[in-house]
C-alpha cells in the first residue's frame, strides 16, 4: 500500500477508535483489524516482545477505568490497609473493555503500518506530503539510529553484568539508575559517530537543501479505492463529531 | 602525473604537543595504489585526512609542510576536492543514511544535483561492474560488515573521483569479507585505471596487490617502490611495530634453516616453499600439546537461542570442554560466535538446554569493548582491581593514559583497557571476543604473553584469523549457528572441506601442510617449530632433497 494513504488510515482508524461511541462499530473496527493482522502476522511476529507489555498496560488501564466507572455493583472489594471498598458494576466492567478494545485498535494500526510500509517508501511519501527536506531527512536519521541505540543498551546493560556492576536498589528503581548511568558511555559514544557522520555528508556534498529523496510513485488503483473509502471514513466521523450523525 | 605531493609535512591535533607527522614527504601519481603500513598512532588515519581536507579544517590542529592534493594546495579545502575524492571510513557501517544500498549509492550523485533517475542508473553501473549487484535493493541495515564496505566503496566510486582513500577496508572481516572487498579493490583498478588509491591496512596480505608502499615511523614516511621489499620483509615489520605475515615468517626461519626457497613475490614465495619443503616436514599429533595447569570445565547440552525478531543465533549447542586452556571460536561473520560466548559467560539465557560452568566465575570481554566502560577515568575503571594490575597496565601500554576518559580512545586502546579489565578481573574464566582486533605487532604479543602466563585464567577466544586459533589447545568450527567441527587445531585446520564449506580461504601453512604429505600441523607456530627440525623425516631419519614437484593450483593460493 501506497505509505501516505496507509499514514491516512493509521490516522483515521485510530480517531475513529476513540471517537465512536457505538460498541457495534466499535467491535467491527476491531475484527476488522484483527484479520488484517492475521493476514500479516509474519510481518508482526518480530513486534511479540513488545506488544506483550504494551497489552499488559492497556488491560491496566481498562481495569482503573472499570473500577472508576460508577453503576449498580456486581462485586465489592474492600481494600484492607485504606479503609477503601471498591465496586465493579456492568457499566464499569463494558467501559474498561472498551477500552482495551480502542487501546488495542490503536496498537493494531500502528503496528500494521509499521510492519508494512517499508522505511525508504514512508520517507518518499512524506516527501511527497510535502514534508520539508530536512525534516523528512532528520527522521530518516532517527529511523536509521533506532535499531542501533536499542542494540546498544542491550549490549551495554549486558556490559553491567559482564562487570558484575549492579546500580543500588531494586525493581524498577535499579532498572532506571542502571538506565540513567548507561545514558553518558551512549550520548558520547553516538556524539563521536555523529560527527563522522557528518563528516561523511559533507563528503558527499550534502548542503541540507539538496532535493534528495524521489518522487514516490503514483497511487495504484487498490491505493485510490482505499484513499476513497479512508476519505469516506474520515468524513462520517466529522459528521459524527459535529453530532449531525 | 601525480595527484598527490606532500612536501616536509606536519600536523599536530589540537592540545597535542607532539606533531603526529613531521617531515613527510609523499608522492602518487595517477593510476597507483599505494598501501600504508604502521603501528597504532603512526599517523596512518591523519595522513588520509590530510588528504580529504578533514583536517585541519573540519577538526582543527596545525598543519605545516607544502604541497598539493589534486591541484588544491594544503591545508586542501574539502569544499574543493569533496567531488573528486572518494573516502571509505573505517567503519562505514556506522555512516549508511538512506534505507536502500541503490540510494545510498546514489546518494553522493543526487546531492551533487544529478537527477534521481540518472543517479540511479549511474548506481546500478558502478554496482554492476563492481560485482555486487546482488546488494541493490538490499536494505542498509541488514547489511553484514563485508557488505557495508563493498557499499561504502561503491557509493565513493559513484561520482568518478580521481583519488580513493580506503581506511583499513578490512579490518573485521571473515576471510570471505576480506576476498570480496579486495577483488572488488580489484575490479575497480580496472575498470578505472587512472584512478589513485590509498588504502591504510594493519593486515600485510590485504596490501599484497599494491603497487607501492608506504611506512610510517616517527611521523615520517618510508616509500617503497617494490612491494614485495616492504611486505617480505619481516625484520622490518619487527623494527616497526607491524604485525607479521605468517607466511614471511615461515620464510624466514626457512632460510634460517638452509632450505633452499628464493625470496619470490607473495604468491610465488607460497608455491616455492611448498615445493622445498615436500616430504620434509615431520607429522605433529595432538598428543604433542602439553596440557598447562589452570583447565576449564565447561559443559553445554542442547543449547539453543534466537535473537528476537532475527533467525540469527545458535542451535542445538553440545560441547564438553574439560582438561584444556584454551580454546578458539572460529566462523564466518554472522555464524553464532559471539552469542556461543555470551552464553557460556552467562549473560545470554539460552531459551533450551543447559549450560554448566564448574568452577567459578566467567568475564566477558565485548567485541566492542567501549560499551563496557563506566568510570570517567582510565585509573577509575582500573580502580581496586587484582594485584597485577601495575604489571599489566605497563605491558599493555596504559601508562599514561590514566587520566584520559575511556570513552575518548582510540580503537586499539580500547581494546588493550579491555583486555587489561579482564586480566585482573580474578575471573575463574576469560571469554575474550575477537581480542586481537586493532591491535598493532606490540599490543598482540603482550596479549598472548599475558594470556599465556603460568597462573593464568583458561580463556576462550573468537576469531577469525587461522593463526590465532593455531595458538589455542582446542577449535570449534561453527557455520550458521551450529559447531560443525571441534577437535585440536592440526585437525580441525586441515579439514579442507570444511574450510570450502565455509568460504574459507586455505592458509599458507595448510597448503605446505597440504603439499608437503606432512599431515596435521597445528598452525604456523607449530609448522614454524617443524621447519626448525627441516631435514627429519616423519620417522626421525634424514633424508636427500625431493625434486620440485608441480605448482599449486591457482585457486588455492591465498590472498
Amino acid at each position: 500500500m501506497d505509505p501516505r494513504v496507509a499514514l491516512l488510515g493509521v490516522v483515521v482508524i485510530s480517531t475513529a477508535a476513540f471517537v465512536i461511541v457505538t460498541p457495534e462499530v466499535l467491535y467491527l473496527i476491531l475484527v476488522a483489524m484483527t484479520l488484517l493482522a492475521i493476514l500479516h502476522k509474519d510481518a508482526l511476529s518480530r513486534y511479540r516482545g513488545g506488544v506483550k507489555g504494551l497489552m499488559g498496560m492497556a488491560a491496566l488501564l481498562g481495569t482503573v477505568q472499570g473500577v472508576l466507572t460508577h453503576g449498580d455493583p456486581l462485586l465489592s472489594v474492600e481494600l484492607p490497609l485504606l479503609g477503601w471498598v471498591s465496586l465493579l458494576s456492568v457499566e464499569g466492567l463494558m467501559t474498561g473493555i472498551r477500552i482495551v478494545i480502542r487501546v488495542t485498535i490503536l496498537l493494531l494500526s500502528t503496528l500494521l503500518f509499521a510492519a508494512t510500509v517499508e522505511e525508504t517508501s514512508f520517507i518518499r511519501g512524506l516527501r511527497g506530503m510535502r514534508i520539508p527536506v530536512s525534516v523528512v531527512f532528520s527522521i530518516n536519521l532517527v529511523l536509521r539510529m533506532i535499531p542501533r541505540i536499542i542494540e546498544d543498551m542491550r549490549d551495554v546493560d549486558l556490559a553491567y553484568r559482564a562487570r558484575n556492576i549492579s546500580p543500588a536498589g531494586k525493581g524498577y528503581f535499579r532498572r532506571w539508575t542502571r538506565f540513567v548511568s548507561l545514558l553518558k558511555p551512549l550520548l558520547v559514544r553516538y556524539l563521536r559517530s555523529s560527527s563522522d557522520l557528518v563528516l561523511s555528508l559533507e563528503l558527499k556534498g550534502f548542503d541540507g537543501k539538496n532535493e534528495i529523496f524521489a518522487e514516490p510513485e503514483s497511487l495504484k488503483i487498490l491505493d485510490m479505492i482505499s484513499l476513497f473509502l479512508l476519505s469516506a471514513g474520515a468524513l462520517l466521523l466529522l459528521l459524527h463529531g459535529l453530532g449531525v450523525l | 602525473m601525480r595527484v598527490v605531493e606532500l612536501k616536509d609535512t606536519a600536523f599536530c591535533y589540537p592540545g597535542g604537543k607532539v606533531p603526529v607527522l613531521k617531515g613527510l614527504e609523499l608522492s602518487v601519481t595517477k593510476g597507483e595504489h599505494v598501501g600504508v603500513l604502521g603501528k597504532t598512532g603512526s599517523g596512518k588515519s591523519t595522513l588520509l585526512g590530510i588528504l580529504s581536507g578533514i583536517l585541519p579544517g573540519r577538526i582543527g590542529g596545525v598543519l605545516s609542510g607544502s604541497g598539493w592534493v589534486l591541484g588544491e594546495k594544503l591545508p586542501v579545502p574539502l569544499e574543493a576536492v569533496r567531488g573528486s575524492i572518494g573516502v571509505v571510513f573505517q567503519s562505514p557501517e556506522e555512516m549508511l543514511i538512506r534505507g536502500r544500498c541503490l540510494e545510498e549509492i546514489s546518494f553522493s550523485l543526487i546531492c551533487r544535483g544529478i537527477g534521481h533517475r540518472k543517479a540511479e542508473e549511474r548506481a546500478r553501473n558502478v554496482i554492476r561492474d563492481l560485482g555486487v549487484s546482488h546488494l541493490a535493493e538490499k536494505r542498509t541495515s541488514d547489511l553484514s560488515g563485508g557488505e557495508a564496505k563493498l557499499v561504502a566503496i561503491a557509493s565513493a566510486l559513484a561520482t568518478g573521483p580521481s583519488l580513493l582513500l580506503l581506511d583499513e577496508p578490512t579490518s573485521h572481516l571473515d576471510p570471505r569479507g576480506k576476498r570480496s572487498v579486495l577483488s572488488t579493490i580489484e575490479r575497480m583498478k580496472n575498470m578505472e585505471p587512472d584512478l589513485a588509491v590509498i588504502q591504510v591496512e594493519h593486515d600485510l596480505p590485504s596490501l599484497a596487490n599494491c603497487s607501492s608502499i608506504v611506512m610510517l615511523s616517527g611521523g615520517k614516511a618510508i616509500i617503497f617502490k617494490d612491494p614485495d621489499e616492504a611486505l617480505m620483509d619481516a625484520t622490518l615489520h619487527e623494527a616497526y611495530g607491524i604485525l607479521p605475515d605468517p607466511l614471511v615468517s615461515l620464510y624466514r626461519t626457512a632460510v634460517r634453516n638452509g632450505i633452499p626457497v628464493r625470496a619470490a613475490p607473495r604468491r610465488g614465495l607460497l608455491r616455492e616453499m611448498g615445493a622445498a619443503l615436500s616430504g620434509r616436514l615431520p607429522r605433529v599429533t595432538s598428543e604433542e600439546r602439553s596440557i598447562p595447569k589452570k583447565t576449564m570445565s565447561v559443559c553445554l547440552r542442547g543449547v539453543s537461542y534466537r535473537y528476537p525478531g532475527s533467525g540469527c543465533g545458535i542451535s542445538g549447542v553440545d560441547l564438553d570442554l574439560g582438561s584444556i586452556h584454551s580454546l578458539s571460536v572460529v566462523g564466518p561473520n554472522g555464524a553464532g560466535k559471539s552469542t556461543l560466548c555470551r552464553t557460556i559467560a552467562g549473560l545470554v539465557r539460552p531459551d533450551s538446554g543447559k549450560v554448566d560452568i564448574r568452577g567459578g566465575s566467567a568475564f566477558y570481554l565485548f567485541q566492542n569493548p567501549q560499551l563496557m566502560f563506566f568510570a570517567d577515568s582510565v585509573s577509575e575503571e582500573l580502580k581496586g582491581r587484582s594485584p597485577s594490575i601495575e604489571r599489566v597496565i605497563d605491558r599493555l601500554g596504559l601508562k599514561g593514559l590514566e587520566d584520559r576518559y575511556p570513552q575518548t580512545l582510540s580503537g586499539g586502546e580500547q581494546r588493550r583497557l579491555g583486555i587489561s579489565l579482564a586480566l585482573t578481573s580474578g575471573a575463574d574464566l576469560l571469554v575474550l571476543d575477537e581480542p586481537f582486533s586493532s591491535l598493532d605487532s606490540a599490543g598482540v604479543n603482550a596479549v598472548w604473553e599475558l594470556l599465556e602466563k603460568e597462573d593464568g585464567p583458561p580463556y576462550i577466544i573468537t576469531t577469525n584469523d587461522l593463526e590465532v586459533a593455531g595458538r589455542t589447545d582446542m577449535l570449534i568450527f561453527m557455520i550458521e549457528g551450529k559447531v560443525v567441527r571441534t577437535g585440536v587445531p592440526g585437525e580441525v585446520l586441515y579439514d579442507i572441506g570444511l574450510l570450502r564449506r565455509a568460504g574459507w580461504p586455505l592458509g599458507g601453512a595448510q597448503l605446505l601442510g597440504l603439499r608437503s604429505g606432512a599431515g596435521p600441523v597445528d598452525g604456523y607456530r607449530r609448522l614454524e617449530e617443524r621447519i626448525s627440525r627441516y631435514g627429519e623425516a616423519p620417522d626421525g631419519r634424514r633424508k636427500g632433497k625431493t625434486p620440485l614437484e608441480g605448482p599449486l593450483p591457482a585457486e588455492e593460493v591465498p590472498i
